[in-house]
């Protein structure tokens, strides 16, 4: 018996399959995977992704979830990305990111796109991620943006669409790296004959583009990551790219600010610190001028970057950009700052503040996703075709009471991919978190994260929500 | 970049964490071997074996307070898995892995996984089974696995600034340890001549060795079986020996010396004088008393040994805003990381 009798039951039909344009027949890029696949026996596959979950314990790279430590749980069948997909994406990513960059100088600045009618000043000014404090203030180097993470999907057609941007703390690079290294650990042979672009690299290209953070006079910026501390559900991943980037691994109370001036406290007294990636939220920065009662943060710290002498990244603020209804606008955004046509589609989604628009929503509840504009990790999300009468019920009186807090979008039908359960293939539906580090330029790294939802028809895929992952290949032809 | 007050802390103390766990371990196997034999273990073996065992720990009152009697079933257990005992073997293991999480960013991944794996292959140990197959097995992981994470440690990291915070810290435990361990079975086999082996506790002897790993190279002393006393001068004053008093400060006071002269640890501060002082004490083997009074040599050196730690800590590991509560927990808990 071999590996591809486990796909005799899989089911193609009723959304765009990765794998499969019908039941046997695997798409272009697949091929050399499929093929491979027929000499493994069953068993050597099951053997194979327990040591792959064996290596995610022995790392510790667990998931606190409900106050318990979860291992990370990981498909060991790849997802793979085509050279040409994955040039447009790049192109498109970057894109972007740099519309993003020069939008948020702009709401922090000049504000010409609000004087110029491309977004409305009252939609900026009411994000959960708008800080007043840094009205006025221009980072170094004028970039806000040094790191995000975009959110794709594929519809059922299989057209890739941007599905949320995040810049506040995008996570999930760490797993990125080292689902490919276990991925060669435990599964080498499945990458003969393919030519797989490498992600080892993406804590150093993170490195580089924090080194834009860094006050404009520092030639050599001494970079720390500042975690909350071991009880954060992504600690691994701060200590990991901590290590990797070759930079200390700092909590607030290791820093000081002396004189606008940051510095780490060590064994024999005070060193400067120049640029700070923070893994930590904005109003948790500095308990001097923002939340009083952080014990995370340094007391000072915001005038200290205010005199600019130390880099924050990414800028404080940057949270603005992960507003679902700033989504809205983005293709005008990019339209406005680049002066180029967006390349990636997004979903369409409607605002909820025109009585119209909303109207309209709450008559079709039972079609549409509404989520919470400043929601993460699966959390305040109804997907309507899902949802009990009661749940939408719930959905729409919140939608009623504060319609600039939701938007709704039309529900995709998320792209699917074989997942190894229980001994067999199913069908999962997945998503696709690239990382852009942005330094002289973006960068992509190549790949990303697949994110799989395990449960039969689900369509969160949020590590909190109980998801997995899988290996992102790159193929380099 | 100099290292962190914290991260230096943290290393120390995951290494003292590790050298806990190793002694104990090793105690426990012995002071098992030695009633295993006799004819009422639990009888005799309380008085001469299981309490004073407890008391090597320093922790009796607290054992009083939880057990009635200290045999080998409570002792086993209070030193092995007992998470009401701070200083039990799993408790020290899981101190040592929390601050080596904390640390994860400068410890070889290696370190972190030998570290991690035998924290979770003990903790998925059933809980009768260190009564039903003795403490040997249990004993013989732990001691293996404080070797390889410290064979880890010192064939994989560079020996840097937080290479010497582990030394320090494993070889201050180590030598504070060993003191006790002397002063207890000082007091407990009290030779009436430190001169001649006593026949009648000659067992007593070597199982004293023993708990510190020294029975074998002890016996390739060419010295015979020497007396209490040899046994005592090899485990206080040889420089040879790696869980002797003197070679264990040795090590400190290296430590220290690497660190200042690294810049890592300020120059004439308080530890230097405090081992250097701890270590003259010892130079003039005629000074030490090796008969029953050793037990107030040995507790004077204990006492250096606490000192040293105080003064290790205000020097290095003080860091501005105090140590971790609570509430910065749950703040740290409920960051978002989209």
């Amino acid at each position: 018996m071999r590996v591809n009798t486990l796909f005799e039951d899989y089911r193609v039909a009723g959304f765009y399959d990765e794998m499969f344009e019908e039941p046997a027949a695997p798409r272009g890029p697949y091929r050399g995977l499929y093929a491979g696949l027929a000499s493994l026996r069953p068993d050597t596959f099951a053997r194979k992704s327990e040591l792959a979950g064996a290596c995610y314990l022995n790392e510790g790279i667990t998931f606190a979830l409900h106050g318990r430590e979860h291992p990370f749980p990981f498909d060991l069948l790849p997802r793979l990305v085509s050279t040409e997909d994955w040039s447009t994406l790049e192109a498109g990513l970057g894109q972007r990111v740099r519309a993003l960059d020069q939008f948020l100088a702009d709401v922090y600045g000049p504000r010409k796109c609000v004087e110029d009618g491309v977004i409305p000043y009252r939609l900026l000014a009411s994000c959960n991620g708008y800080m007043r404090e840094m009205v006025g203030v221009t980072p170094p180097n004028g970039r806000w943006v040094q790191f995000a993470g975009i959110d794709l999907i594929r519809d059922d057609r299989g057209a890739w669409r941007v599905l949320e941007d995040n810049l506040r703390t995008p996570s999930g690079l760490s797993y990125v790296v080292q689902n490919r290294s276990f991925m060669r650990r435990v599964f080498p042979e499945a990458f003969r004959g393919h030519d797989v672009v490498s992600v080892d690299h993406a804590p150093l290209m993170l490195r580089q583009a924090l080194a834009y953070a860094a006050p404009e006079h520092v030639r050599d910026p001494r970079i720390v990551v500042l975690t909350p501390g071991s009880f954060n559900s992504a600690y691994y991943e701060h200590t990991f790219l901590a290590q990797q980037m070759g930079v200390p691994l700092v909590e607030g109370r290791d820093l000081v600010v002396r004189n606008r001036r940051v510095y780490v406290k060590t064994t024999t007294g005070y060193d400067p610190v120049d640029v700070i990636y923070r893994r930590i939220d904005d109003w948790y920065l500095d308990p001097v001028s923002l939340r009083p009662d952080s014990l995370l943060g340094v007391p000072g710290l915001m005038g200290a970057y205010r005199a600019g002498n130390v880099g924050i990244s990414n800028a404080p603020g940057t949270g603005i950009a992960d507003d679902k209804a700033v989504y809205v606008y983005l293709p005008a955004l990019i339209r406005y700052f680049l002066g180029e046509e967006p390349i990636l589609d997004q979903v369409r989604t409607h605002l909820l503040e025109d009585e119209r628009d909303r109207e309209h929503v709450l008559a079709n509840l039972d079609s549409l996703v509404v989520k919470a504009v400043d929601g993460a990790g699966g959390y305040g999300i109804l997907i309507g075709p899902h949802a009990t009468p009661e749940e939408r019920r719930v959905f729409a009186r919140r939608i009623e009471q504060n319609p600039r807090g939701y938007i709704a979008q039309e529900t995709v039908s998320l792209s699917r991919a074989p997942v190894f359960l229980d001994g067999r293939f199913r069908a999962r539906h997945i998503d696709l978190r690239p990382f852009i580090t942005y330094g002289a330029e973006p960068n992509v790294v190549p790949g990303g994260l697949t994110r799989v939802a395990l449960q039969d028809g689900s369509l969160v895929v949020n590590s909190s929500q109980g998801g997995g992952s899988k290996d992102t290949w790159v193929l380099a032809r | 970049m100099t290292m962190l007050a914290r991260v230096a802390d943290s290393l120390y103390w995951m290494a003292r964490a590790i050298e806990r766990a190793d002694t104990y371990a090793r105690l426990l196997e012995v002071s098992h071997a030695m009633t295993l034999e006799s004819s009422d273990a639990n009888g005799a073996g309380r008085r001469t074996v299981w309490e004073p065992l407890v008391e090597i720990t320093g922790d009796l009152e607290k054992f009083l307070t939880t057990h009635r009697r200290a045999d080998e079933r409570s002792v086993a257990w209070f030193l092995s898995f007992s998470n009401a005992n701070p200083n039990s073997v799993i408790s020290c293991l899981q101190r040592a892995r929390q601050n080596a999480h904390a640390v994860r960013d400068l410890l070889p991944t290696d370190v972190w996984e030998a570290l991690n794996a035998v924290y979770l292959d003990l903790r998925s140990w059933p809980a009768g089974r260190i009564s039903r197959e003795g403490v040997y097995p249990f004993s013989r992981q732990v001691r293996r696995a404080s070797a390889l994470l410290q064979g880890l440690m010192d064939q994989g990291m560079r020996h840097d600034a937080s290479w010497h915070f582990l030394r320090m810290g494993r070889y201050l435990e180590r030598a504070e340890k060993t003191a006790r361990l002397l002063e207890v079975k000082f007091h407990l086999i009290a030779p009436s001549d430190p001169v001649v082996m006593p026949g009648a506790d000659l067992h007593q002897w070597r199982s004293l060795l023993r708990s510190v790993g020294a029975d074998e190279a002890y016996l390739q002393l060419d010295i015979g079986l020497g007396s209490p006393r040899e046994i005592a001068r090899f485990l206080v004053v040889d420089d040879r020996f790696p869980r002797s008093v003197a070679f264990c400060l040795d090590q400190v006071s290296d430590a220290v010396d690497a660190l200042v002269s690294g810049g890592e640890m300020l120059a004439g501060a308080t530890p230097i004088a405090l081992i250097a002082a701890a270590r003259e004490e010892l130079a003039d083997e005629t000074a030490v008393p090796w008969d029953g009074a050793l037990g107030v040599a040995m507790d004077r050196v204990q006492r250096r040994c606490n000192d040293i730690d105080a003064a290790i800590a205000a020097s290095c590991f003080a860091y501005p805003s105090g140590r971790e509560g609570g509430q910065q927990r749950a703040q740290a808990a409920r960051q978002a990381q989209n």
